[in-house]
């Protein structure tokens, strides 16, 4: 059995694009080129509703951009 | 290709933790992405008891195991409530025996997986109320089919009542398994089934879709009618 470990957060950013940038430079990625333009736009739409510059948005979310 | 042979154990005091698989090929295509696998000691590949869990671009494996992925709760959700808001999405569930079992809970969403079973023992989503009753899941966008042209034994999907507010919709089921049943609901459920395809030249409420009280609209066959009672 293993257990899963939990990393300080915010290790890879705060939002889920700046995540996605440095897994990017590290590893690969988490979602397409389109995908990520629809994740920037999302993002961009909850800093000028809300303000908040910290989100993780799950890729039901994404996938809802039209 | 990255496997990872594990059984792994979300625990409880950990909620809203996500698993997001990376790759370095195609994001979108997680049946040659980031894969977990059952261990034979412990017959799972992944069991959550922490709530709100989010798993997405996975496939786990559901071969020689209990389940792939297992959302667990205990009695009372004291110290152990994995079906408490769990989702999933764009995973393959791949593999002969259970695939997503979520015994009680609230309010689980699985979206945009697939589900390739294959000469399966257990069904690819096993709903399981019984012990405690299950409120607002939802299963949307998802594809169920067999492995490596192998017939399913039971059911794709089986609910065990009690569940109130189950939706599923806009989901597509291939061949029709060796039980005669698609989705097979019983004990007492409120729910709705909405705009589901299924291969199968004509079905019937009586065998192909067992519905345990869920409510089914837009439901289409060969015939592309809902089909009789």
């Amino acid at each position: 059995m293993a257990n899963i470990i939990i990393p300080k957060p915010d290790n890879y950013g705060k939002t889920r694009s700046e995540h996605e940038a440095n897994l990017r430079k590290e590893w690969g990625g988490t979602i397409t080129d389109e995908q990520l333009d629809r994740l920037k736009y999302l993002e961009r739409k909850i800093k000028d509703k809300t303000g908040s510059t910290k989100n993780f948005i799950r890729g039901q979310d994404i996938d809802l951009v039209k | 290709m990255n496997r990872y042979v594990e059984a792994v154990t979300v625990p409880y005091a950990t909620a809203d933790l996500s698993l997001i698989g990376v790759s370095n090929t195609n994001p979108g295509n997680p049946n040659y992405g980031a894969k977990l696998q059952y261990t034979t000691a412990s017959g799972k590949a992944l069991t959550v008891n922490a709530p709100a869990f989010h798993i997405e671009n996975m496939c786990v494996r559901a071969e020689g195991a209990d389940n792939a992925i297992h959302f667990n709760a205990d009695a009372d959700y004291a110290a152990v409530a994995g079906s408490c808001g769990p989702t999933v999405y764009n995973t393959v569930i791949r593999g002969s025996l259970r695939g997503i079992q979520v015994t009680g809970g609230y309010a689980y969403h699985i979206s945009r997986c697939r589900f390739e079973g294959g000469s399966a023992t257990d069904s690819s989503v096993y709903l399981d109320g019984s012990a405690q009753p299950q409120r607002r899941g939802v299963i949307e966008y998802c594809y169920f089919g067999g492995f490596n042209g192998a017939l399913n034994d039971n059911a794709y999907v089986r609910i065990l009542g009690s569940t109130t507010d189950f939706l599923m919709h806009d989901c597509y089921f291939g061949i029709i398994p060796a039980d005669t049943h698609f989705i097979n609901a019983t004990g007492t459920n409120l729910g709705l089934i909405a705009n589901c395809w299924f291969d199968s030249a004509d079905i019937t409420l009586s065998t192909g879709i067992v519905l345990g009280g869920i409510t089914l609209v837009g439901a289409f066959d060969a015939t592309m009618a809902v089909p009789a009672g």
